[in-house]
């Protein structure tokens, strides 16, 4: 894994996606929905952002999925590295912030 | 149901262009996710290949199925694939071999053998204009080996196109079932036959001719300006590291070989 630094530079795309994650939509379809990005772009983002360190990822018991009835998904959460970068392109990007306020609001 | 059908079978078919490794799990997140899609789901499962290309590209274990790291299993290859393919143009020979050796008019046989001559020269022109055929930067210092050692890689390069042209030659009279094969196409066989064995040679260690590996991006097009960028691979038997440059410029146009030090062999298994 490449090393990461606190100030590594995200694209939009990379910086959207890592906020929806941050406001809680913590998996690829729910990121899709949210956003408004095609599948082929916003895993092949998840999958950059987990290499550089920035999110990290886990399946989901398989328990509670088969109580629920349904396939066991995967969950992606932001990392403190993750967070720190969010922070430094919430000041590139000043509107970042406002694009999820609702769940992002309830989070804080 | 027969959509749902599709959508997997998509998926599958996207799947196989993941290292093998991944693929399950990759596999397993993807069909995951398309049991919430309630909506344009074709669309969504056709951006898994992007993903599965992504993957592949990124894979941190791209290991070739079939690779030819040493020399002697280079060699080993391009002598069984010229035994194949003369066995395999054998009929042919033979239904030629008869009107050159019987007597009579002569079919020609001086003006064929220059004919090769000045299409394999012009292979080599031509070759000339797309790329260069240089093998890179490779300065002797101190810790060069010896002239013969060195020598051994020219001998190298010079078996293998050896090896290659006859190959070749009797590889497209076998495809196209003419002999002697057309000219265009022989010549284009040549052209890309010598073009392998330049691009193999510039990947392997002058020294031990084995492949280099564990390559390694420096810097980046985007950041820098006037630094150097571009890619890094060593010998794992300690030999040296090879610098390719991403970008072609005037104080670093081609690759650039560099000798190790004795101090390096501590960081060798």
């Amino acid at each position: 894994m490449p090393p990461v630094t606190s100030d590594a530079k995200l694209s939009h795309t990379a910086a959207i996606i890592l906020q929806a994650i941050e406001a809680g939509h913590e998996y690829g379809f729910s990121v899709m929905e949210t956003t408004g990005l095609p599948s082929g772009t916003v895993y092949p983002a998840l999958r950059r952002l987990e290499r550089d360190g920035l999110i990290r990822s886990q399946w989901e018991s398989q328990r509670v999925a088969d109580a629920d009835q349904r396939p066991a998904r995967k969950y992606y959460r932001i990392t403190r590295s993750g967070k720190t970068t969010i922070e430094a392109s919430q000041k590139r990007y000043p509107l970042l912030a406002r694009l999820f306020p609702v769940r992002a609001a309830e989070k804080a | 149901m027969m959509l749902r059908t599709l959508h997997v079978a998509i998926l599958r078919n996207a799947a196989l262009f993941v290292p093998a490794p991944e693929r399950a799990e990759w596999f397993a997140e993807w069909r995951a996710e398309l049991w919430y899609v309630d909506r344009d789901a074709t669309a969504f499962c056709l951006g898994s290949f992007r993903d599965a290309l992504w993957l592949r590209r990124n894979s941190p274990n791209p290991r070739p199925a079939f690779r030819l790291e040493s020399p002697f299993r280079c060699v080993l290859f391009l002598v069984s694939l010229a035994i194949l393919i003369l066995a395999l143009a054998l009929p042919s020979w033979k239904l030629w071999l008869p009107a050159w050796s019987s007597p009579g008019p002569p079919p020609g046989r001086e003006q064929f053998g220059f004919g090769l001559l000045g299409m394999y020269l012009l292979s080599l022109l031509v070759l000339l204009t797309l790329n260069p055929l240089g093998l890179g930067e490779c300065r002797a210092n101190r810790y060069a080996p010896a002239f013969l050692i060195r020598l051994r890689r020219w001998m190298f390069l010079a078996l293998k196109i050896a090896l290659l042209v006859p190959t070749v030659f009797f590889a497209i009279s076998v495809v196209i079932s003419i002999f002697p094969p057309a000219s265009p196409i022989l010549l284009l066989g040549w052209i890309l036959g010598l073009r392998w064995a330049l691009a193999d040679q510039r990947q392997r260690c002058p020294v031990c001719l084995h492949l280099l590996s564990n390559p390694v991006e420096i810097g980046s097009p985007a950041q820098t300006v006037l630094g150097w960028y571009g890619t890094e691979l060593i010998c794992t038997r300690g030999h040296g590291l090879l610098y390719v440059p991403g970008t072609p410029t005037s104080w670093c146009s081609r690759q650039r070989w560099q000798y190790l030090d004795p101090t390096w062999s501590s960081l060798r298994p």
